[in-house]
């Protein structure tokens, strides 16, 4: 009986506690009917190693069309390349600037600001991690399909700013996304990424977007 | 019944009793147990070793933007293995470079953004992060310091909290006001530095 009654005790620490500090998927949030993968496809995995190595503190947002109130512009389209973005002396005087990079995107529709992108493109900069190169990022995203929700770059007289106008065509406006605001469609049509989050939720990119209801919850 | 029986049923019964008082909020926080380390976007890259060093990228700054990150780098050297200090000036060795900028820099809700600017392995060990807050988000005190602990931590290896606890440390992501890490995240960091 007393080795019934260990074996039963075991057990049930394991099912309460022993889950692990390596195990990365959470429950489904059933208020929005999302399944966080726990093993993603191989083109999300492409997707989230480009953004490793940078993390983000994020109010998110649990409707598309809430995103879409606080942005400038909002569209989807298809990831075309990335260079060399701008020069950011971060560490002030003295120090080694940083290069952002730029995302350059073809806009196959707009749902807010049209009128506010140029020539089909939009431009977008982040900030990656040291070892991301432009380089490996046209050779691992370019050709993805992603939904973005756009406000202005950084302008002139930020502190460490050192190039305003580099790292897009002379004229064109820079854009930023936030980490709930850069959202890219998988390879399989069926998975949906947010890399700033480490995220990937089960749906389409259509899903992300306003008149959707997909979004990312918080871990 | 005898005496026996009655004392076995009363062990068991104890046992079961701290059995479900030390599994029970152990079930609510693991249910997005979280990784350590090198190196995916959710947890950011380990540190290079216990010194954790910070400097202030501009000298722009108004107290309130010190105070918050100087009182979450005290914490972190008096709660865990790391080793702090004050801020210095930013060279290619300072393991934080610290930072305020707004949201046309950082982007749409984000409170606080830090990446690795000099890696030293491609297995995710960063010599040197970039550690930038929001001056548009983090109006109060609590806000920054509690983003200041998120992004510290993110520095030194650790991942996002998950569900909303009674145990939630500042590494869950958004407007709270939790500015410690919980004993799972101090115990990560010990394990390591």
């Amino acid at each position: 009986m007393k080795n019934k009654f260990v074996t039963a005790t075991v057990t049930l620490i394991f099912l309460l506690g022993g889950t692990g500090c390596t195990q990365q998927a959470s429950l489904p949030d059933a208020s929005h009917n999302a399944t966080v993968l726990a093993d993603p496809s191989a083109s999300s995995r492409d997707v989230l190693s480009m953004f490793r190595g940078a993390s983000n503190d994020v109010d998110l947002v649990d409707d598309p069309d809430r995103l879409t109130a606080g942005n400038e512009v909002v569209l989807q389209g298809e990831i075309v390349g990335f260079t060399r973005g701008r020069e950011w002396q971060f560490g002030g005087a003295g120090t080694e600037p940083m290069s952002s990079t730029v995302m350059e995107v073809r806009v196959t529709k707009a749902f807010k600001g049209s009128d506010k992108i140029t020539g089909g493109t939009v431009y977008v900069e982040h900030f990656l991690a040291a070892g991301v190169t432009p380089d490996e990022l046209n050779s691992k995203l370019v050709g993805y399909r992603c939904g973005l929700y756009l406000i202005k770059a950084a302008d002139s007289g930020v502190a460490g700013l050192l190039d305003a106008t580099a790292g897009r065509p002379e004229g064109e406006p820079l854009w930023v996304t936030g980490a709930q605001t850069f959202v890219v469609q998988d390879k399989t049509e069926s998975e949906v990424v947010w890399p700033r989050l480490d995220t990937v939720l089960a749906g389409t990119l259509e899903d992300a977007m306003p008149g959707g209801s997909l979004a990312p919850e918080n871990g | 019944m005898g005496d026996s029986m009655k004392l076995r049923r009363r062990l068991y019964t104890a046992m079961f009793a701290v059995v479900a008082i030390i599994a029970a909020p152990t079930y609510a926080v693991a249910a997005k147990a979280d990784v350590f380390g090198p190196y995916s976007s959710d947890s950011g890259p380990c540190a290079d070793n216990y010194i954790h060093t910070w400097c202030e990228g501009h000298a722009n700054y108004i107290p309130i933007w010190r105070d918050s990150m100087q009182d979450a780098m005290d914490y972190l050297d008096l709660q865990t293995n790391m080793t702090t200090g004050w801020p210095q000036p930013c060279d290619i060795n300072t393991d934080i470079w610290y930072d305020v900028y707004d949201s046309s820099v950082l982007g749409y809700n984000v409170r606080g953004l830090s990446f690795c600017r000099i890696a030293l392995t491609s297995e995710g060990v960063c010599g040197s992060a970039l550690l930038a807050m929001n001056s548009d988000l983090l109006n109060t005190y609590m806000d920054r310091r509690k983003t200041s602990c998120h992004e510290i931590g993110h520095t030194v290896g650790l991942a996002h909290s998950s569900q909303l606890t009674s145990t939630s440390d500042c590494m869950i992501s958004g407007n709270y006001t939790f500015t410690f890490l919980n004993s799972h995240h101090k115990d990560h960091i010990n394990s390591r530095y």
